[in-house]
């Protein structure tokens, strides 16, 4: 009985390491196919349609909507400027080929990226996470979101929670005042808003003193925090606005070769250095 | 086997079952999984109809409810469209949405939208276009409707006369036709326009010859002859006429945006600005439709700080009060004006932004709240 009772336990330990061992194997098999498919489409491919169409043009065609400065701009002669119009070019000469710009009205840029019209959409585009499916977003190149400034000589106010009792300077209607309001409204901090007509000049009026802080674009921040004797910021945003570029589904490879020259930009400093001319 | 055999076999089976340590849990069980097969009720009501009151009956606002999943949030903006004064919505039924296989339609979110509007006193105008999947080649957008699908799109703006008949009584036949974008990035067609807005015009009269059915708002737009981006918005109606538009509509939806231009700016051929619907208007006249109804279905200005086309917050509010007077006082013509756009159901987090009146959190910026004093009469 013992014997026969141990015989049972043995077997069906042993049938428990087999079946075990199946779904193991089943595992890896699954895994392995996935990082093949990922290496071969992703990692290691060495073109896509869009990359092959540059390469036979010899040019990049980048989409934007060239009236927000100091991002994309055209001039009467038709000439485009700007921070975006900089990192294509730099892209551009990355791959050796030349750039091409087309000035497409914001709500159009989707449609022209699947219509062809252009194989990338570089125009202060931020994410949009319901739009995955249709498009790939490379990595973030530039956060437009709100950051928080004080005078250069302030060191008591150092997160929104220092904002109690304080006179924080926003541009009126502008979302710099919204989140003013929802900091006030929703996060319980009494900060008093002081509306003023534009970004430029609440914090002019914080390097001058008249408010404790103010809440503005990073764009606007950073250009006024270039100017000496004046303001800092504190480096956590309040909002993201992370600003990428689309591509078309189908282009993994194009996809990488962004990424890739991305993150080298970003290690290297050049990037910022871009970023510097413009704002 | 004898009954008595089969029964006592039976009773045997029911003893073991009721013994095994299952049972008791399955029993136990059975309650919560009585709940939890239960559908939730609607915890949002409709509510009793409300009135809107307001100084200015032309004045109404584009909403986006569209995408707007939670029906909270459509309850909330329409009763903050009604408290501002505005009686007016525009909202955008896709076609693809709603009619994902052909012959089968799925009323549930637009009833949802609709059926508050009323609640809230507001009159609907339905802009349809949206070309779903089955309804068009592989690799085109969904703004691409090729002519051989007209029949399609007209069958569909019926079936949603049909089935909104006496709760939706305008409907606009497709979005500013005139440029590529929005005709599928095709040139635009303006004859193809004109055959597509004949078909729908007939079939929607057959199912309900009460309803309004509007031309496309055309997009103000000075693209040079020939553009593959666009046409000019004048000369697109003027085509529509020559290929005997008329009579296949029963008013117009203009655009009318002002971009940084006051609302008084006088119009001309070489300027987009708000007043460019008067030369929208002039083109009808000229072509003996003088007498039919204008709706501006999508109008404004932009307040956000950096794009070039935008102007600032307190001009914003000047300019938007200005226009709704305007509309109200000197445009007769012009039954109502719809201002882009009353809220996203989330941040575009763009310059789009600047054109919305309340946030996707419901906070109310400072344009709402001035227009509502306008609109109500708070004013001093």
């Amino acid at each position: 009985m013992g014997a026969a009772s141990g015989q049972e336990t043995h077997a069906r330990s042993a049938r428990s390491v087999r079946e075990r061992l199946f779904w193991l194997l089943l595992g890896l098999i699954c895994w392995t196919l996935a990082w093949r498919s990922i290496r071969t489409t992703w990692l290691y491919a060495r073109t896509d349609p869009t990359w092959e169409h540059i390469q036979r043009q010899g040019v990049v065609r980048v989409c934007m909507d060239a009236a927000y400065p100091p991002f994309e701009v055209q001039d009467s002669s038709g000439r485009f400027a700007g921070y975006d119009v900089a990192l294509a070019e730099e892209l551009a000469a990355c791959w050796e080929v030349g750039a091409e710009f087309v000035n497409v009205h914001f709500d159009g840029l989707y449609d022209a990226l699947l219509a062809d019209k252009c194989d990338i959409v570089l125009s202060a585009l931020p994410y949009d996470e319901t739009l995955t499916e249709d498009v790939l977003f490379s990595p973030s190149y530039f956060n437009a979101g709100l950051l928080l400034a004080v005078r250069e000589d302030e060191t008591r106010i150092r997160s929104v929670n220092g904002l109690d009792g304080k006179r924080v300077a926003v541009e009126s209607g502008a979302s710099a005042h919204l989140e003013a309001r929802r900091l006030q409204e929703q996060a319980r901090i009494a900060l008093q808003i002081v509306p003023l007509p534009t970004a430029a000049e609440a914090l002019q009026a914080v390097a001058a003193g008249e408010v404790d802080a103010a809440i503005a674009d990073s764009v606007s921040v950073y250009e006024s925090a270039a100017d000496p004797g004046g303001i800092r910021y504190l480096e956590r945003f309040l909002t993201d606005e992370q600003y990428v570029i689309a591509m078309r589904p189908d282009s993994g490879y194009m996809w990488k070769r962004i990424a890739d020259e991305l993150a080298r930009m970003h290690k290297d400093g050049s990037l910022e250095r871009l970023q510097s001319q413009w704002f | 086997m004898p009954l008595s055999d089969a029964l006592r076999q039976l009773r045997r089976a029911l003893g073991a079952a009721a013994r095994h340590p299952l049972t008791l849990r399955l029993l136990l069980a059975l309650p919560l999984l009585w709940f939890a097969g239960r559908v939730p009720q609607p915890v949002v009501r409709i509510g009793p109809p409300q009135t809107v009151q307001t100084t200015n009956p032309k004045m109404g606002v584009h909403t986006r409810l569209t995408d707007e999943v939670e029906e909270w949030k459509i309850k909330r903006t329409l009763e903050m469209v009604r408290e501002m004064g505005a009686s007016w919505i525009v909202e955008y039924f896709p076609w693809g949405y709603y009619e994902p296989q052909p012959g089968q339609y799925d009323w549930r979110h637009p009833d949802l939208v609709v059926d508050h509007a009323l609640a809230q006193g507001l009159t609907v105008l339905a802009r349809i276009d949206f070309v779903p999947q089955w309804a068009r080649p592989e690799d085109t957008t969904y703004r691409y409707l090729p002519e051989e699908q007209f029949d399609s799109y007209a069958d569909f703006v019926a079936a949603f006369v049909e089935h909104f008949s006496g709760r939706v009584g305008h409907i606009i036949v497709w979005n500013e036709p005139n440029l590529s974008f929005e005709w599928g990035y095709r040139l635009p067609d303006p004859e193809g326009y004109a055959r597509l807005l004949r078909t729908t015009y007939q079939r929607v009269k057959a199912v309900d010859p009460e309803v309004m059915v509007l031309a496309a708002g055309l997009a103000p737009t000075l693209a040079p002859a020939g553009s593959e981006w666009g046409m000019d918005d004048l000369e697109f109606l003027q085509r529509m006429y020559d290929a005997g538009a008329r009579g296949s509509f029963d008013g117009l939806a203009i655009h009318a945006y002002g971009w940084v231009f006051p609302p008084d700016d006088p119009p001309g051929e070489e300027v987009l600005n708000f007043a460019r619907a008067e030369l929208v208007h002039q083109v009808m006249a000229a072509n003996g439709d003088a007498a039919l109804p204008c709706f501006i279905t999508e109008a404004g200005w932009n307040d956000h700080s950096r794009w070039t086309k935008a102007v600032s917050p307190g001009l914003r509010v000047e300019y938007t009060r200005r226009a709704y007077d305007k509309a109200l006082q000197e445009w007769p013509w012009c039954q109502a004006l719809a201002m882009w756009a009353f809220r996203y159901p989330w941040p575009a987090r763009t310059f789009q932004d600047g054109f919305t009146f309340v946030t996707p959190s419901f906070i109310a910026k400072p344009i709402y709240s001035e227009m509502q004093r306008y609109g109500r009469g708070w004013e001093d």
